[in-house]
């Protein structure tokens, strides 16, 4: 207060001009003072630059809306990260829907973008011939065929198709001698050794039975829009048992999926009880969710009632559309998060290892996630600062007047949350941690680090609109780093739901060997690990799908390993 | 920056300002007459610089919370290009007319918050939060604006701010029962039990029935307070039947290690269901429901919910005020089906068909309206409409193989069931009734086949049991009597 008195002293011998522009100055400065602060939220750096155009990824989905408001258009689309030439970087595979009357077939073909090593991309023609003619969903990768190259899935509005890699990124429909072409309408797919005989099995989400013919007209606030699923029946799932031979047999029935299913929109495979077996969670639309327990035997149960994932806290059924798992809480078990339609919370399902907790409120979601409607969905380590981050990506699925003046009637921001690391999300400014906002109606995406840099990027499918490619920037200058591994089984493929367990200093972290999850997507395989400022993993251990440990040992920082059946000591 | 040190720095410019100003007016009056002219536009120029600088200090100065309170105590009506767009003529024209209300003359607290409701009540949720804010800007003593606002907040996604108004609310009016069933609620979503089951319990103090018990049963789950929570539930269960109930006591078990009674509570839970509460200011916005869309909306609701009186009683009024409308009629039929009224609902049904001939939910209700009376003749004929309009719907071509068995028309009746099959061959009934076909056929081993694949899709379903052991009977028999032949 002093040192201002004799500020102001000294102020009045000044040039009045002078005088009165430093007034002016300083009632600016003072006004701009009183300017409310801007939203509350913690972190306003920006974590990804948004680099599609520039990197090359020119990909632009289509979903042939047509004013007819045919419930497909609302629903698509995936995209998969993986390494079709086995050249050691993240191609993309975008799953393209298209026009439903197939007058334009050309407007449903699939494209593949081909990794120039440094996270840039061309378009592959190659793969024109093999694009997959379906009105695309989503999409699964893995080595069916053990052949050491990774296959794709994809599922659509009528027969899915399997693509068989030839080992340089070359494909081939062999869905008949497969026989996998299930007929309904597929979306969400996981590939995933069930019965653990060394040949990956797939799961199969069906959404409902729906028929342009029969649509029906669906309003909300007297305009036309999207059908609610409960205007049609749901689907059965599908489950397919991998002969050994490049050939599958459905097992839906056996299997016991005829017990219970649903609005099928999200699947992952993963061992939720511990005992070695892959179980599936299966996120329904405006429908209880499955819990498949695997029974050992080629059988499931769905036990999502006790095990309390069938529904919310509240007793609610949820629209279920994309879903995550990893060991959030750091107990050696996997939990499970699945995000619904607007109005709803997300649910963090918390393993109890015999059954969740529905613990949204706990880690601070069930606070904002009402706001938009999530579909994609990645828990991961995004700013490697060794805590679980959490992005969404949003886009409604139904509009009202209100909507009518916006582009795009159903877009919404993306939303990114930062992992406090005692077990809370909270969430971050910028929204979506994008400098300019990624605003569309937002499906399919996937993570993986597409440049070779230590952090993961993600890629995610916007209805009728060019991809979103984000760049992950969010490390530049922290003190955060990571460690990569490739985890390969006996036959030289990713070793799906293998668990790679490693000592961060006093914590002990649990991760998988996954790829599905999110919407309608596949991931990149390798596990990813942040260390912060760590400089290295100790005891890294993995457990094989068939219950054997191996102890790899010690792991240096920012760097990439590949962890080999057999090359560790056995752990018994 | 510190307030006083702020306010302090405001005052001082000021003071500056109106020094200036006067110096500049002394030195006026020192020089001659051109110099002053011009000098006097030259101070004009600063005085009202110098004037602007002030209001704008003044403004600064100002209160913050008196700032925010007049700019939320503004809305953004919803533009006339927007309401112009409007398709249902009621609605616009309910709109458009309270927004003029408001505009021109009546600015009470009634003609806001009732704009605001119609906003609410319609869909219109962005213009209704604002709207509801500045009703309570304007209106920051009365409730229920406060309570509105705070539920529209949550609904759009904002609990935080949902919470703060919640607890705003309370100080005007503590007893209003359903507000803290919504905020114990709304602080289980953030992660509060503690202070979820405070206001639990005060929503139970105030005679919220079981919907606030169960929430407090709920919140002391979440503290692990196993005991409290099974008292309450043991109570509500013998005064309702509600699966949320019966899912709680399963849970509170399971926690404490039961399993087999936690699966025994599971038993009772078939369905999701959410509880209901006596909520009159939402019951009155609602009222404000103009259109068909949002109202039928509001009907399939009260349907879900069993609230079949309120249903009959929003369909009537849909019905008086807009044109003949198949899905008015069809919502008609589906309430009195639910109260066992099928003479009303049959009615109905038909009014639908007649105004929308291929509306195949109509047809297929009445077709299960006519089994029931044992009409299959009719039931028939209608299914036949809905396989026509719909030739992918598993569940007609299953039905109609169930009425035509009945009719005696085996061959139609195998018809349909292998359709159905083809669709989803997951229904037991169907293959257990296409066996019994077979069966009676002599078509023993592909009888044996259907029956075999009901039970593994239903392992307790008796009559395909019965089937399976007839039919391995009866081709035993055939197999001895053939081995048997030559010897004799």
């Amino acid at each position: 207060m002093t040192s201002l008195r004799s500020w102001f002293g000294r102020f009045n011998h000044f040039h009045p001009a002078i005088q009165l522009l430093c007034v002016l100055c300083s009632t600016l400065t003072v006004l701009s003072c009183m300017e409310e602060p801007s939203d509350t939220h913690s972190s306003p750096n920006v974590w990804f630059d948004e680099a599609a155009s520039t990197r090359g990824l020119a990909f632009s989905h289509v979903s042939g809306a047509s004013g007819e408001f045919h419930l497909p258009e609302i629903t698509g689309g995936g995209v998969a990260l993986l390494d079709v030439e086995n050249d050691g970087d993240l191609d993309v595979y975008f799953i393209q829907s298209g026009f439903l009357h197939s007058e334009q077939p050309d407007s449903r073909r699939n494209e593949l973008y081909l990794n120039n090593g440094d996270g840039t991309f061309r378009k592959s023609e190659q793969l024109d011939d093999h694009a997959d003619p379906g009105y695309g969903m989503g999409v699964a990768t893995g080595d069916y065929d053990n052949d050491g190259d990774v296959d794709i899935y994809v599922t659509n509005v009528g027969r899915n198709t399997l693509l068989q890699n030839d080992g340089t990124g070359l494909f081939m429909d062999v869905t008949t001698i497969a026989g996998v072409g299930d007929e309904s309408w597929g979306t969400a797919t996981s590939f995933a050794d069930f019965d653990r005989d060394g040949f990956l099995d797939l799961y199969v989400a069906n959404y409902l039975h729906w028929d342009p013919s029969t649509a029906l007209d669906c309003y909300a606030t007297n305009i036309e829009t999207y059908c609610v699923p409960l205007h049609n029946y749901a689907a059965m799932d599908r489950v397919f048992r991998n002969n050994g031979d490049g050939t599958f047999t459905d097992r839906s029935l056996s299997a016991g999926l005829a017990s219970a299913f649903g609005n099928g929109l999200g699947v992952v495979s993963v061992d939720v009880n511990n005992d070695g077996r892959v179980d599936v969670f299966v996120a329904n639309d405006s429908m209880v969710n499955q819990l498949w327990i695997n029974q050992g035997d080629f059988t499931f149960v769905n036990d999502a009632w006790y095990w309390g994932s069938a529904m919310d806290d509240h007793g609610i059924e949820k629209a279920g559309m994309g879903v995550a798992t990893g060991d959030f809480d750091e107990d050696a078990d996997f939990d499970v998060l699945v995000v619904n339609i607007e109005e709803q919370t997300d649910s963090y399902f918390r393993n109890e290892v015999s059954y969740f907790t529905d613990a949204t409120g706990v880690v601070s979601l069930g606070a904002h996630s009402r706001r938009y409607t999530r579909f994609g969905l990645i828990v991961s380590d995004l700013d490697n600062d060794s805590c679980y981050d959490l992005y969404q990506a949003n886009g409604s699925v139904y509009h009202d007047e209100e909507d009518l003046q916006k582009v795009d009637y159903f877009q919404e921001p993306n939303t990114l949350y930062r992992g406090t690391c005692d077990g809370r999300f909270e969430l971050v400014s910028p929204e979506g941690g994008t400098a300019q906002p990624v605003i569309h109606t937002s499906r399919g995406m996937a993570i993986g680090d597409l440049d070779g840099d230590g952090s993961q990027d993600l890629v995610v499918v916007n209805k009728d609109s060019p991809a979103s490619l984000l760049m992950n920037v969010s490390d530049q200058e922290a003190a955060s780093s990571s460690i990569r591994f490739r985890v390969l089984n006996e036959h030289d493929r990713d070793a799906y739901n293998a668990r790679v367990t490693a000592h961060l200093a006093q914590r002990i972290l649990t991760k998988r060997v996954q790829t599905d999850g999110s919407y309608l997507s596949a991931h990149d395989p390798h596990v990813h690990f942040g260390i912060g400022a760590e400089t290295e993993l100790t005891d890294v251990t993995v457990l094989w799908e068939d219950g054997e440990s191996e102890l790899f040992g010690t792991f240096a920082v920012d760097g990439l390993y590949t962890l080999i059946r057999g090359n560790g000591e056995t752990v018994k | 920056m510190p307030d006083v040190e702020h306010t302090y720095l405001v005052c001082l410019t000021s003071l500056s300002i109106f020094k200036i100003v006067s110096q500049r007016s002394n030195r006026v009056r020192r020089f001659g007459p051109k110099a002053l002219i011009r000098r006097e536009y030259s101070d004009s120029v600063v005085g009202l610089i110098a004037i602007s600088v002030v209001l704008s200090l003044l403004v600064a100065c100002t209160p913050k919370s008196e700032q925010a309170q007049s700019s939320n105590s503004r809305y953004d009506p919803l533009p006339n290009s927007v309401i112009s767009r409007i398709s249902d003529e009621s609605l616009r024209d309910y709109i458009a007319t309270l927004a003029e209300t408001v505009s021109k003359s009546d600015s009470s607290s009634e003609a806001i918050g009732r704009l605001a409701m119609a906003y609410d009540a319609n869909g219109f949720d962005d213009t209704a939060e604002s709207a509801y804010r500045a009703s309570v800007a304007r209106y920051p003593d009365q409730f229920k604006w406060q309570y509105l606002f705070a539920l529209r907040l949550q609904k759009n996604g904002d609990l935080e701010s949902a919470i703060e108004v919640a607890q705003e609310a309370i100080k005007l009016n503590d007893a209003y029962p359903a507000l803290y069933v919504r905020l114990g609620s709304w602080l289980l979503d953030r992660g509060q039990p503690a202070a979820a089951n405070d206001a639990f319990e005060r929503a139970v103090e105030l005679g919220a029935g079981p919907a606030a018990e169960l929430g407090a049963a709920r919140s002391h789950l979440k503290l692990e307070n196993h005991s409290a929570a099974l008292e309450i539930l043991r109570s509500v269960v013998t005064r309702t039947s509600h699966p949320v109930a019966f899912r709680l006591l399963s849970d509170t078990w399971r926690e404490l290690g039961d399993e087999e009674k936690s699966r025994e509570y599971l038993e009772y839970v078939t369905q999701t269901k959410s509880m209901w509460f006596d909520d009159p200011l939402l019951a009155e916005m609602r009222e404000h429901t103009r259109g068909n869309g949002e109202r039928m909306r509001d009907v399939e609701l009260m349907l879900g919910s069993g609230l079949v009186d309120d249903a009959l009683l929003a369909l009537k009024s849909l019905d008086s005020e807009s044109a003949p409308d198949f899905n008015v009629q069809y919502h008609y039929a589906l309430a009195y089906f639910q109260n066992q009224a099928f003479d009303q609902a049959e009615q109905h049904l038909k009014r639908a068909i007649e105004l929308e001939p291929v509306h195949y939910p109509s047809h297929l209700l009445l077709a299960s309206l006519y089994q029931r009376r044992d009409d299959n003749v009719n039931a028939a004929n209608h299914l036949e409409h809905v396989v026509k309009i719909y030739p992918k719907l598993q569940i007609a071509h299953q039905e109609l193989g169930f009425v035509r068995l009945r009719l005696g028309d085996t061959n139609g009746a195998l018809e349909s069931l292998e359709a159905a099959i083809s669709l989803d061959s997951t229904a037991p009934n169907v293959h257990y009734y296409a066996g019994v076909i077979l069966g009676e056929r002599g078509l023993c081993e592909r009888a044996l086949e259907k029956f075999e694949t009901a039970l593994a899709l239903e392992r307790n379903h008796a009559k395909a049991r019965i089937g399976v052991s007839e039919c391995v009977r009866a081709l035993s028999l055939s197999d001895s009597s053939n081995t048997s032949a030559p010897n004799e």
